[in-house]
């Protein structure tokens, strides 16, 4: 399974893993996101990794390596309303129920390499997200 | 600077050799254009933007057949098959971006001297005012050739060329290069501005030019940094801002084809440009280049800058630049230009009937390229045509006077507004008991390799379960979607590009913490974006039959009142 997961199973099964974990996903700056996909590439020594993390393209023409693919995907959680913004500070992306129970039931299937990719996505999530947080 | 870039190389000879063979007259050893003696500027007059002063330089590109081919390839596409007003071509849309560029760099020049003159001495030992001078000459000159690489119909025929190996390798080493992603329609605008066609027409020109004691003295200009500027990028990074103004969130592309569109259609939109010009402002800010990127062009082009700094509190290795930056107090031109453009693609981009006539034109051109490749023609040949096609071919031999019946079938069909009609209609909008399986399906279209392959299972298996109706229909499911004019529409929603405000300090304010953007998307998404499936008129039962078992297979909402409400009906 881990190297059937794609760029958007990656990043729902991740949201997953962070609500569970309560690691806030910050709106409104989607740079934590970014560096967390770019360590991930550097990162990442399992033998058994999804090819689309080798693919990701950043761009280097801004305050952080920045990657178009992934920056559509998380504009359509928005634009699809599978992930909503916490009224009234609109600074915590909040997963939508109905939506999520796909995602849970997909994890469910998930063999042991996608596990332990996933894992090492989180380890980077803890430092990344509320690192943001302080800053912003 | 296209040392290491042997597929770049190859377009710029490709286009060199395909100029000279065709426009002898302008381009190669032989040529001898501009014949008489060249007036220094003229003016042009413009619906939109009033008369306006263009240098011989620019006069004599727009005089050659790279600039005169774009009158006949509609800005809009075939959106004059609804707008029938929406005549208007790429041809002014050039001068426009010229003019509105031109309108920028002189705003900022006028406001922000010490700092524009600051860049001037960075980059060059010349006197500051003259490296100005030849700065806002490349940078017209961009804005005029940014368009060069349209072939017919604009966007509808880059989605096809776009996919030949040729532009696919191109179109990686040009991301490369300037460190992000381009596409391929960029690639033979940068590359017709680095051929030896256009300088040695540039330096003929100047050959001619009529003695004017007024004039000063000519001073060379930098083709490269034309070429980068293009792209968005540029020879040195302190001109960061320069490539911003040309291609980014708030470049003069948009400023004039958002006005331009609207006004073409009859739609009443506007937005304030002087408010834009009046406060658009050049901020001090770095670039980081990770992996080097950056590094590696700015030693090709040789423009002196050092090896990029690392540390300090910046987290990766950077280069300082300037940006274009809006302050907050201009947040309601954001506005406008943001709603302009999500209104823009509601009522013009995303129609029914243009998305219809698009489509029908993108899967004709895709079954000519895949008969010309198992004809045996080279992917070289392929450009080629795409170089000689405008809007006008459609009248010709490769279409509607085509051997095949089934291309002039087509052809007609374009050229006499003969069009597919809307089958099913899906739109994340409607609620139903199984919603969250349509908004899975609609994020699934989200995903670049997704959305492909999602497209293409479903078109699949509508082809299939039409075969299975009716085995007439064709010798297989490709074949069978052919003849019925069926396809499924997934068209890119408006996305709005990350635009940042100036006068904050890190992390930069983007536009959707002023006002919400994502609302607004999210609101276009739920009730103007659809995924459409289409049909000749002729087949709308059997395809209709067909798609509702495809969609249920890969959808997987089982209820039929979903289906019903989807279902499009002529009253």
């Amino acid at each position: 399974m881990s190297t059937l997961l794609s760029l958007g199973d990656t990043v729902k099964q991740l949201a997953l893993l962070m609500k569970e974990n309560q690691v806030k996903m910050v709106f409104k700056n989607e740079a934590p996101w970014h560096l967390l996909f770019y360590r991930w590439k550097q990162e990442a020594e399992l033998q058994i990794r999804p090819p689309f993390l080798d693919k990701l393209r950043f761009d280097s023409d801004g305050h952080y390596p920045r990657c178009r693919e992934l920056s559509e995907f998380l504009h359509g959680l928005h634009t699809t309303c599978s992930a909503r913004v916490a009224n009234p500070s609109y600074e915590e992306i909040i997963l939508q129920p109905q939506v999520t129970r796909l995602w849970k039931k997909a994890q469910t299937d998930l063999d042991e390499h996608a596990r332990q990719f996933l894992e090492q996505g989180l380890a980077i999530a803890k430092e990344e997200f509320p690192a943001h947080q302080a800053n912003a | 600077m296209l040392s290491s870039y042997p597929k770049l190389r190859h377009v710029v000879s490709l286009l060199d050799s395909y100029l000279e063979q065709r426009h002898p007259q302008f381009f190669g050893e032989g040529a001898t254009r501009p014949v008489s003696g060249l007036k220094r500027s003229k003016v042009i007059h413009d619906s939109l933007w009033g008369t306006n002063r263009f240098t011989w330089r620019e006069l004599v590109l727009i005089d050659s057949p790279l600039l005169q081919r774009l009158r006949y390839i509609h800005q809009t596409g075939l959106a004059y098959h609804v707008y029938p007003c929406s005549r208007h071509s790429r041809f002014e849309h050039s001068l426009g971006v010229l003019t509105i560029a031109s309108r920028i760099f002189d705003s900022l020049y006028d406001r922000r001297p010490g700092v524009m003159l600051t860049i001037a001495n960075k980059i060059s030992s010349g006197p500051e005012v003259h490296t100005m001078e030849r700065l806002k000459q490349e940078l017209r000159l961009a804005a005029l050739l940014h368009d060069t690489g349209h072939s017919l119909f604009s966007h509808a025929s880059e989605k096809v060329y776009s996919q030949l190996q040729i532009f696919r390798d191109a179109t990686e080493e040009l991301s490369d290069l300037v460190g992000k992603e381009k596409g391929a329609g960029e690639v033979i605008s940068f590359c017709l501005a680095q051929t030896q066609g256009v300088a040695m027409l540039l330096d003929r020109a100047e050959k001619r030019l009529l003695d004017d004691e007024m004039d000063e003295e000519i001073r060379p200009i930098n083709l490269q940094n034309v070429a980068l500027l293009i792209v968005g990028s540029a020879v040195h990074p302190h001109l960061h801002f320069m490539g911003e103004i040309i291609s980014s969130g708030l470049d003069a592309d948009k400023l004039d084809y958002l006005l331009r569109d609207a006004t073409g259609a009859g739609l009443p939109l506007r937005y304030d440009l002087e408010r834009y010009l009046h406060t658009v402002e050049l901020e001090k800010d770095y670039d980081v280049d990770p992996e080097g990127a950056l590094e590696k062009l700015y030693r090709s082009t040789n423009a002196g800058v050092a090896a990029r700094p690392a540390g300090g509190k910046i987290r990766f290795p950077h280069f300082d630049t300037y940006r274009l930056r809006l302050p907050k107090r201009a947040t309601s031109t954001m506005e406008q230009i943001v709603i302009c453009k999500i209104m823009l693609y509601s009522y013009i981009y995303h129609h029914q009937k243009v998305r219809a006539s698009e489509g029908l034109l993108e899967r004709l051109l895709t079954m000519l390229v895949g008969r010309w490749r198992s004809g045996g023609m080279s992917e070289d040949d392929i450009v080629i045509k795409f170089l000689d096609f405008d809007d006008r071919s459609i009248m010709d031999s490769d279409f509607l006077k085509s051997e095949h019946a089934d291309v002039r079938d087509v052809s007609y069909r374009l050229a006499n507004r003969v069009l597919p009609r809307e089958v099913y209609r899906l739109s994340s909008a409607v609620s139903h008991a199984e919603g969250e399986l349509l908004q899975e399906f609609f994020l699934n279209l989200k995903e670049r390799t997704k959305r492909t392959k999602l497209v293409a299972d479903l078109e699949k298996r509508i082809g299939d379960e039409m075969l299975k109706i009716d085995s007439a229909l064709g010798k297989d499911g490709p074949d069978a979607l052919w003849r019925t004019g069926a396809w499924v529409d997934a068209p890119k929603p408006p996305s709005v590009e990350e635009v940042e405000l100036s006068g904050e300090s890190y992390p930069v304010v983007t536009i959707e913490n002023v006002f919400p953007v994502e609302e607004w998307t999210e609101a276009y998404q739920a009730h103007r974006y659809f995924v459409r499936i289409y049909s000749f008129s002729e087949h709308v039962d059997v395809v209709a039959k067909a798609a509702r078992i495809a969609l249920r297979s890969v959808i997987e909402i089982k209820t039929e009142d979903f289906f019903d409400s989807c279902r499009r009906h002529r009253n």
